[in-house]
């Protein structure tokens, strides 16, 4: 049985037409992925060796006045969809807590950890990259840079969810999602800070400097190349969720069937 | 070190981590099959031994009779 076939019930309210169609269409897509798990492997990982070429390939060097190190710059196309993708994943975390709180389906709360987690890895292969351009062009692994700073807080805070999650004895999903939603606020301000802020963090979406236009559409294939992995990642983690709650049933059972 | 080197360095770690997730979750997701199947297997078995225990006593309940 599906994810949301099992669920689907509960988690749309009587309301909302547009909930319905969301869900019936995430529901189609779903199923789809989950049926062929192994060929929707393969996609993901074509489109992954795909971006690599686009990268490192095929996307044109940036000009050497610009920048001091013109190669190192094509981190950007790991390092940028990383960022992307645990936006995403945060921002699916807070609208999941949302929606746990609201209808306390245990689907929701699922989501929101397996994103969560997900969230922190695709943060931390982000965080892990930013370092390696900073050195070949600013010289340094390190800056004290309002970006860079939010975005080290925003990582602490969701590996904090996570370590909540992971350690507490009686779980208290509720109060993971009241967390996670305030954890949220980081989201909004990492985005910004290099906007609003003054940051030596170049701004690749209205941002001052240019990319050409094989040097976009190089960006977009990684975005959504990194967006299906994200995805595949996401559902794999959430179906091991279902599991574990499958195996917490069981022990019950087990312990009841003893005590008979 | 040049700038192809950290280039190089910054892909290397993010695949690292990428494979080392998806090896950590084939991993658990074997386990907790492991765990299901021993489950599954452990509920039957006592349902085999209770339905073997009630037809005993019922048989001695005939036998008393």
């Amino acid at each position: 049985m599906s994810l949301l076939e099992e669920n689907e019930e509960n988690i749309v309210p009587s309301s909302s037409k547009i909930y319905k169609l969301i869900v019936s269409f995430l529901k189609r897509i779903y199923l789809v992925s989950e049926q062929h798990n192994r060929l929707f492997f393969f996609i993901v990982a074509a489109m992954l060796i795909g971006s690599g070429y686009l990268a490192l390939i095929f996307a044109p060097t940036v000009k050497s006045e610009s920048f001091s190190a013109p190669q190192a710059q094509r981190i950007l196309y790991f390092h940028v969809p990383s960022a992307w993708v645990a936006l995403l994943a945060f921002t699916l975390v807070f609208v999941a807590s949302m929606l746990f709180l609201k209808s306390g389906q245990i689907f929701w709360d699922r989501i929101a950890y397996a994103s969560a987690e997900v969230g922190v890895l695709f943060c931390t292969v982000a965080i892990l990259t930013g370092p390696f351009w900073a050195k070949a062009e600013w010289g340094v692994y390190w800056r004290n840079d309002p970006k860079l700073t939010v975005t080290f807080v925003l990582w602490l805070i969701y590996i904090g969810y996570l370590i909540f999650r992971n350690t507490s004895e009686e779980e208290e999903p509720e109060l993971a999602s009241i967390l996670s939603i305030f954890g949220f606020i980081t989201v909004p301000l990492t985005f910004l800070a290099s906007r609003v802020l003054t940051s030596s963090h170049p701004n690749v979406v209205g941002g001052e400097g240019s990319l050409g236009g094989e040097m976009v559409f190089a960006l977009l294939f990684s975005l959504a190349a990194f967006t299906l992995l994200f995805y595949y990642f996401l559902v794999k983690r959430y179906t091991l969720l279902k599991i574990k709650g499958e195996i917490e049933d069981l022990k019950t059972s087990v312990g009841v069937m003893l005590n008979e | 070190m040049n700038d192809v080197h950290y280039l190089a360095l910054a892909y290397l770690c993010g695949l690292v981590l990428f494979l080392l997730y998806l090896y950590l979750l084939d991993r658990y997701q074997r386990g907790l099959k492991k765990e299901v199947e021993h489950l599954t297997t452990l509920l039957k078995r006592i349902e085999v031994n209770q339905n073997s225990k009630n037809r005993e006593s019922v048989k001695e309940e005939g036998d008393d009779v």
